[in-house]
């Protein structure tokens, strides 16, 4: 496809055929004995060869190979550029530097390369000469180094539950936000593009378990700070996923598509509003995106505020407390379950962010002035973008930007009260996300857009 | 050789109806939100066997996401103790 960098199920499919093949080599030899010990000419292990590169085969060690590929790029790579960003992020919010365990701390490393820029920070003193991604590195290690607590009291079975619960609903996520036009895990190629026609609905899916497993942790730790974080989380990601539901309704009433490839399509092409029955006016420079229909305004609003609060970020924190409720439904999780319940959180919201660049801010396609349109020669009359950089690029930089607003937003305003936020929930943006489904309805109704 | 599909649908009705007998006879109604949920999500997963995927994420968001909550609300809101006490599980 156009400007996608990674094509994941060609990728994957490649390195499971290497991989069978390899597999293959020592069930060969044996067969190439058996020949010269007399046995028959094609050999008598030739159908288990063929079996095993064959194709059936190699398509199912491909899917399993892609499954490992994106939970690796979202959690290796994302995960721990997004807990950087943030631990930086608030630093120089802060007015102060963060930390800085990098590359560039390595007295090894600086001797051998000398004053390289960024790595080597020669100007800098001794103890600030990182960048300090290493340190998300070394919490990873410290957490899985620690023991593993269960308290006595707890109920055991649903204690290990609830992680798992947790981690593979967000997981989940995941499989259902695609990459780009080549790099997803769940649609279908269709006349030659990705569709995958329910994918919002089961990215929101994929939300609305996670609230489950919370209460279920906070229930069976039997502490009452776990269950009065879990009984808040519970509380507040309910009330606030009806809002984040009527706020995409308004979008897709819109956009008449649940299919986030659909979504980006129709948000790579250039801005053009529908007046009435006076027509179509198109303005230069500008890309498609949602953001800019004024119709959707109020949803954009609500959607941002209730993906905060689907991902527990600070201004909705409250079922985590660390003052009053010590971490909340957390509490008694150790080591790297609680690098799991805890870690995941930054996973929703990257999901989230996912989300909303690709429901608002056209998802993978670059901005227009990024793009150049030749004319289709497959196809007369149409154009065809050609993106300078690939596709994962614009994406992973949105996810990132937006991730920064989210900091940003966090570390700037004081923690909602408990008995504020369901008022804020129910009473305001509900009312809102109804009125933005109503306003879409309308300029759907009479093609405003 | 067995379709898969078949295989697939024993797999996940067998999960289904053992996870709706621990629904009934789990002793901790928590455990039966638990398992209410898993039946519900492995409905979930035979209606994606039928390729009624609408249908399947609907089932998900619907009934495995809010109705185990809601139901947990109701128990903790109306039982008068909540947890078990520590020298009565001792």
């Amino acid at each position: 496809m156009t400007g996608a960098l990674i094509d994941l199920f060609g990728w994957s499919y490649a390195l499971a055929s290497f991989v069978l093949w390899l597999v293959s080599l020592p069930i060969a030899l044996v067969n190439w004995v058996a020949m010269q010990t007399g046995a028959a000419s094609p050999g008598p292990l030739a159908g288990l060869i063929g079996w095993v590169t064959g194709p059936g085969l190699t398509g199912f060690v491909a899917v399993i190979v892609a499954v490992n590929i994106l939970l690796l790029w979202a959690t290796l790579l994302h995960l721990l550029t997004v807990m950087w960003i943030e631990r930086k992020m608030y630093s120089r919010l802060q007015d102060r530097r963060g930390i800085m365990i990098g590359l560039g701390s390595s007295d090894i490393l600086r001797r051998t390369l000398g004053p390289i820029p960024l790595l080597g920070r020669p100007f800098r003193k001794p103890s600030h000469l990182g960048t300090g991604f290493l340190q998300t590195v070394a919490d990873g290690v410290k957490l899985f180094q620690k023991e593993v607590i269960t308290p006595t009291n707890a109920d055991r079975w649903m204690f290990h539950a609830a992680p798992v619960i947790i981690a593979s609903s967000t997981l989940f996520l995941f499989v259902a936000i695609p990459w780009s036009d080549g790099f997803w895990l769940m649609g279908s190629m269709r006349d030659g593009v990705p569709v995958n026609p329910w994918g919002i609905l089961v990215i929101l899916g994929a939300f609305s378990v996670a609230p489950l497993g919370i209460l279920i942790a906070g229930w069976a730790s039997n502490n009452k700070y776990t269950l009065l974080g879990g009984m808040r989380a519970a509380a507040q990601l309910m009330s606030y996923e009806i809002p984040l539901l009527l706020s995409i309704i308004a979008l897709v009433v819109l956009a008449g598509t649940l299919d986030p490839f659909q979504l980006v399509r129709n948000q790579s092409q250039p801005l053009t509003f529908g007046l009435g029955p006076l027509g179509r006016i198109q303005v230069p420079f500008l890309p498609n995106w949602y953001i800019f229909n004024p119709v959707l305004w109020i949803a954009f609003v609500v959607l941002f505020v209730t993906v905060i609060a689907e991902a527990e970020r600070i201004p909705f924190d409250i079922p985590e407390a660390e003052a009053e409720l010590v971490e909340g439904w957390t509490t008694e999780y150790s080591g790297m379950r609680f690098g799991l319940v805890f870690g995941f959180k930054w996973l929703r919201a990257i999901a989230g962010a996912a989300l909303i660049a690709i429901l608002f801010f056209g998802g993978w396609s670059g901005p227009v002035f990024t793009t150049v349109w030749t004319p289709n020669l497959a196809a007369p009359g149409t154009q065809y973008p050609i993106p300078i950089l690939p596709q994962e690029f614009w994406f992973t930089v949105k996810i990132y930007v937006i991730f920064i607003v989210f900091v940003w937003i966090g570390w700037s305003v004081p923690r909602i009260r408990i008995d504020q936020i369901l008022n804020l929930g129910w009473k305001t943006l509900i009312p809102l996300s109804i009125l933005s489904i109503l306003l879409a309805t309308l300029a759907r109704g009479f093609r405003w857009f | 050789m067995v379709e898969l599909e078949l295989v697939t649908f024993v797999i996940l009705s067998t999960i289904e109806v053992g996870a709706a007998l621990m629904t009934v006879s789990a002793k901790k109604l928590v455990h039966n939100v638990f398992w209410l949920a898993i039946t519900l999500i492995t409905i979930a997963g035979i209606y994606l066997l039928f390729l009624a995927e609408f249908v399947a994420w609907i089932q998900i968001i619907v009934y495995a996401g809010a109705v185990p909550v809601l139901f947990l609300f109701g128990i903790m809101l109306t039982r008068r103790k909540i947890m078990e006490e520590p020298h009565e599980s001792q």
